[in-house]
C-alpha cells in the first residue's frame, strides 16, 4: 500500500505530469497527421527519453503511444486519411459524417470512445494483468493460427460489394508481405537482391502510401477535375446546429463503444495481434449488431465509435504480457522494455518486487495519459474541425510533405520513401479500379503473422494435423470461424441490409 | 579605380589563410563523429553505443551523434558504410555476426574484409534455456533425453546463428532438434513459458526469467560462463568445438589513415574504461570484455573462420 501511495506520488510529480503531457501531445501530433505514424514517432522519442527518469521515460512513451491511436482518427474524419493505419475503418463513417457538416460530432465521438476504450483497457491491466497474462502464455502457435484464420473469416465479411475484388487485393496484400527473408531458413524472398527488402516492404510506407499517399492523388484528381469543368468546389463548413453530443447519442453508441473495448481487449491480449485488426474485428462486430436504421457506412456515429474504443483498447491491453512477467507481447511494448533497460530496471516477473514504487507510479500516470488525452484532443478538435474549409491547394501538398518525411524516419533511408512513392501509385489505380486499399492493407499486416505461426504449428506439431485436438483453445477458435462463415455467408433480411451499406 | 588588383590582393589573402589553416584542417577530428546503429532505437547495440558515446566525444574533443538504421539485423548500415569515405567520421555499430556470420549464409554486398575493427564492448550472454520442471540440468541431459526417446525435439529459434549451431550439435549427435523460427527473444521465451516447444535459444530476454526461476540455463554459446549461473556449462565444456560470441561492434570502412585510425582506437580505448558503458553493460549481463584495435581485429577474422567452417559442417 505504502508503495502504490509512494509511486501516485511520483506520477503526480511535475516531471511526471509534465513527460505525460509532452508524450500526449506528440502522439496527438504525430495521430492526426497523416503521414506521421507511431512507430515513426517511437524512433524520434525513444532517444529523448534517454534523459529522463524512469518514471518520466515511460510516461512519455505511453503517451506517444496512446495519444497516436486518439489522435489517429482526426485525418480519417477530416481527409478520409487516417493518421495511422488503425483508424482506417474510422473513414467509412467519419469521412461521411464531416461531409455532413458534422465533423465536430464526429471527432467527439471518436474522442471519448477513445478515452473510454483507453481507460477501462487500462484498470483491466491494473487489476487483471496475472491471470491474463498466464492467459496469454497458452496461446502458443496452434492457437495463434487458429486466431489468425477466426479473425481472417470475420474481415472476409468486410470485403463489400464484390467478394472477388476483395479477395484480389488482400491476397496481393499477403503477396507483398512475403517480400523478404523467409522465416524458417532465411532464404531471400523476392528482394531482387536488394537489401532494404531484407526485412520486407518497411510497414510504414505500405500504410502511408497506400492510405495517405493514394487518397492525396485521388483528391488531387478530383481538385483538378473540378477546376477543368469550373463546377465549384464543396466545401466542408460545420453545421452550427448539429455538432454536440447529445445524452440520447451517448446511450445510443454505448452498447457499441462497451463491445469494442471488450474486442480490443481481447484483441491487445493475444500477442501479435495488434490495434489495426482489433480495430477493424470490432467494426465488423459493430455491423453484424446493426439493427434496422443503422447507417453504417454513411455516416453512422456508433461506426465512429466502434473502431476508435477498439483501437484505444488494444494498447493498454498489449502491455499485461509486459507488466505480469515482463515480456513484450506487442511492437508498442517492445519499445517500452526499452526504456525499462535503458534505465537500469529489468522487466521480469519480479519486477513488482523489485521496483514496486516505479511500477505503481506507471500505473498511476498511465491513467493521468488518459485525462490528459481527453483534455489535449477536446481541445485539439475545435481547431481541426476547421480543417474542412481550408483549400485542397494547401492541405495535399503538406500532407505529401508528411508523408515523405515519415517513411524516411523510421529506417533513416530513401528507400522507405521510393518504397511509400510507388505503393501510393499501385495503390491509385487499385482505387480506381475498385479494389479496396484497406483490404490489402490487412492482407499485408495479417500475413506475416499467419504465414511464421503456420509455420511453426507445422514444426512443433511435426507434420501431423491431428495434433489440433490436443489444443483446446485453438479448436474452439476453429470451431467458431466455421459458424462465422456459415452465418456471414447466409444472407439473412437484416445482414443483407446491413452489408449492402457497407463498404 | 581598378578593381583587379583588389581582387587579386583579397585572392591571395584568401589563399593565405586556407594555407595557414591547413595544418589544422589534416587534424582528425574536425568535425561531429557519426556512430551509425543498425539496430532500432533503445535495442542492445544501441544502448551501449550510447552509453559510450560521451566518453568517445570527450576523448576524441568533438562531439559523437548517433543515428539508427535498422534493417536487415544490421546489414542494411553495414552495406551503407562500405560505400562511404574512408575517414573516419562514419562508424557503424552493429553485432558482430553481421561480419562474421551472415556473410557465410546470404548474398552480401560486404564481406568481412571489407571493414577495419575498431572495437567490441561486451557479450551478448547468448544461451539454450528451458522450463525446469523438464528435470534437465545442462544440454547434455536434454541430448541424452532426445537420444532415449528417439522422437524429433522442437526449440525455438531467433537467428540463423543458433540455427547452425544447433544443427552441428543435433548431426553430431543424431539426433532430431527443429528449430521453430520467432520474431524474436521475447517470443522465444514466451514460448518456451507456454510450454509450447521443448527449448529455446535466447541472447538474454531469458535472464529475468532464469533469475527468478522460471526458467532453466541449459548453455552458454559463448567462451565464458554467465554471471549468476555459475553451473551452467559452455558449449565448448559440453564437448563441442564451436564458441558463437555475439559483440556489439564498431567498424570503419577499411583504408582510412592511420593516424585516424589510431585516434580512433585511442578514443575507444578510453571508452572502454568508461564507468557508464561498464555500468551499463552490467546491467544488460554482456560481461566486461571490451577489446580494442589490433585484438579485436585478429578475434573477428577467427571467428568469421570458425563460423564458416560451422556452416559448412551443418550444411
Amino acid at each position: 500500500m505504502e508503495n502504490i501511495l509512494l509511486g501516485a506520488g511520483d506520477a503526480f510529480s511535475l516531471t511526471a505530469i509534465a513527460a505525460v503531457f509532452g508524450g500526449i501531445l506528440l502522439g496527438y501530433i504525430v495521430g492526426v497527421v497523416p503521414g506521421l505514424s507511431r512507430p515513426a514517432a517511437l524512433a524520434v522519442a525513444v532517444p529523448l527519453t534517454y534523459y529522463m527518469t524512469p518514471i518520466a521515460a515511460i510516461a512519455f512513451l505511453v503517451g506517444v503511444t496512446k495519444a497516436s491511436a486518439a489522435g489517429g482518427a482526426t485525418g480519417a474524419i477530416m481527409l478520409n486519411t487516417p493518421g495511422e493505419p488503425s483508424s482506417a475503418a474510422t473513414c467509412y463513417d467519419g469521412y461521411p459524417l464531416a461531409r455532413a457538416g458534422k465533423a465536430a460530432k464526429a471527432l467527439k465521438i471518436a474522442l471519448y470512445s477513445s478515452v473510454f476504450g483507453d481507460m477501462v483497457s487500462t484498470l483491466v491491466l491494473i487489476a487483471l494483468a496475472m491471470p491474463l497474462a498466464s492467459f496469454a502464455l497458452k496461446m502458443g502457435p496452434v492457437e495463434m493460427t487458429s486466431v489468425m484464420i477466426f479473425a481472417l473469416t470475420f474481415i472476409a465479411a468486410l470485403s463489400g460489394t464484390s467478394l472477388t475484388k476483395g479477395l484480389v487485393s488482400g491476397i496481393f496484400g499477403i503477396l507483398l508481405a512475403t517480400v523478404g527473408l523467409d522465416p524458417e531458413s532465411a532464404t531471400p524472398r523476392l528482394t531482387f537482391g536488394m537489401i532494404e527488402l531484407f526485412d520486407g516492404i518497411p510497414l510504414v510506407s505500405a500504410t502511408v502510401g497506400m492510405l495517405a499517399f493514394t487518397e492525396m492523388l485521388v483528391q488531387a484528381e478530383a481538385y483538378i477535375r473540378a477546376r477543368k469543368t469550373g463546377e465549384e468546389i464543396q466545401k466542408m463548413e460545420l453545421l452550427p446546429d448539429d455538432n454536440g453530443v447529445s445524452l440520447e447519442e451517448v446511450r445510443e453508441v454505448a452498447p457499441t463503444a462497451v463491445r469494442s473495448t471488450l474486442v480490443g481487449i481481447a484483441a491487445g491480449i493475444i500477442p501479435g495481434l495488434g490495434p489495426t485488426i482489433g480495430a477493424f474485428l470490432a467494426y465488423v462486430v459493430a455491423k453484424k449488431f446493426a439493427r434496422p436504421g443503422d447507417r453504417y457506412g454513411e455516416g453512422d456515429i456508433k461506426g465512429v465509435a466502434a473502431t476508435e474504443a477498439a483501437d484505444n483498447a488494444v494498447l493498454p491491453a498489449s502491455f499485461i504480457p509486459l507488466f505480469a512477467i515482463g515480456l513484450p507481447g506487442s511492437v508498442s511494448a517492445a519499445i517500452l522494455v526499452a526504456a525499462f533497460m535503458m534505465h537500469g530496471v529489468v522487466p521480469g516477473p519480479l519486477v513488482f518486487e523489485q521496483h514496486p514504487r516505479l511500477m505503481y507510479g506507471i500505473y498511476v500516470s498511465m491513467l493521468v495519459a488518459s485525462f490528459c488525452m481527453l483534455i489535449v484532443g477536446r481541445v485539439g478538435l475545435t481547431f481541426f474541425a476547421r480543417i474542412g474549409s481550408v483549400p485542397a491547394v494547401i492541405i495535399i501538398p503538406m500532407v505529401i510533405v508528411f508523408c515523405t518525411l515519415g517513411s524516411f524516419l523510421e529506417h533513416h533511408a530513401m528507400f522507405s520513401v521510393y518504397a511509400m512513392v510507388v505503393l501510393g501509385v499501385v495503390g491509385y489505380f487499385m482505387q480506381r479500379y475498385g479494389y479496396s486499399v484497406v483490404t490489402f492493407l490487412i492482407g499485408f499486416v495479417i500475413g506475416p503473422l499467419f504465414e511464421l505461426s503456420l509455420r511453426q504449428s507445422i514444426i512443433v506439431t511435426n507434420h501431423r494435423l491431428e495434433a489440433v485436438l490436443q489444443h483446446p483453445i485453438a479448436l474452439g477458435f476453429l470451431v467458431m470461424s466455421v459458424a462465422a462463415a456459415i452465418f456471414f455467408v447466409k444472407p439473412a433480411g437484416k445482414l443483407a441490409q446491413a452489408q449492402q451499406t457497407g463498404v | 579605380m581598378n578593381l583587379l588588383p583588389k581582387i587579386l590582393l583579397g585572392l591571395s589573402a584568401l589563399t593565405l589563410a586556407a594555407t595557414g589553416a591547413a595544418p589544422a584542417m589534416a587534424e582528425y577530428p574536425e568535425k561531429p563523429v557519426t556512430i551509425i546503429v543498425g539496430f532500432g532505437a533503445g535495442g542492445g547495440v544501441d544502448t551501449v553505443s550510447r552509453a559510450a558515446a560521451n566518453a568517445l566525444g570527450e576523448s576524441l574533443g568533438q562531439p559523437v551523434t548517433i543515428k539508427n538504421q535498422p534493417g536487415a539485423g544490421g546489414g542494411l548500415a553495414t552495406t551503407a558504410l562500405k560505400a562511404m569515405p574512408a575517414d573516419g567520421y562514419n562508424v557503424v555499430a552493429t553485432t558482430s555476426t553481421t561480419l562474421t556470420f551472415d556473410p557465410h549464409t546470404q548474398e552480401l554486398a560486404f564481406n568481412v574484409d571489407d571493414f577495419d575493427y575498431i572495437a567490441a564492448f561486451g557479450v551478448f550472454p547468448e544461451a539454450l534455456i528451458s522450463l525446469p520442471g523438464r528435470g534437465w540440468k545442462t544440454f547434455a541431459d536434454t541430448l541424452a533425453e532426445a537420444k532415449s526417446k528417439g522422437e524429433p525435439m522442437s526449440y525455438a529459434s531467433t537467428t540463423s546463428v543458433d540455427r547452425v549451431v544447433v544443427g552441428m550439435i543435433a548431426k553430431q549427435e543424431g539426433v532430431t532438434l527443429n528449430p521453430t523460427p520467432t520474431k524474436g527473444g521475447a517470443e522465444a521465451v514466451a514460448q518456451t513459458l507456454g510450454g509450447h516447444v521443448d527449448f529455446a535459444y535466447s541472447s538474454g530476454t531469458y535472464y529475468a526469467q532464469a533469475e527468478a526461476g522460471n526458467l532453466q540455463v541449459l548453455a552458454v554459446f559463448g567462451d565464458e560462463r554467465i554471471d549468476g549461473f555459475p553451473d551452467t556449462p559452455t558449449l565448448q565444456e559440453l564437448g563441442y568445438d564451436i564458441s558463437s560470441m555475439n559483440m556489439v561492434l564498431f567498424l570503419i570502412p577499411k583504408g582510412a589513415p592511420d593516424e585516424v585510425k589510431a585516434k580512433l582506437t585511442e578514443a575507444f580505448g578510453a571508452a572502454a574504461k568508461d564507468l557508464q558503458l561498464l555500468d551499463t553493460l552490467k546491467k544488460r549481463n554482456m560481461g566486461s570484455f571490451v577489446p580494442v584495435g589490433e585484438e579485436i581485429s585478429t578475434l573477428i577474422h577467427k571467428q568469421s573462420e570458425q563460423f564458416k567452417a560451422a556452416v559448412e559442417a551443418s550444411k
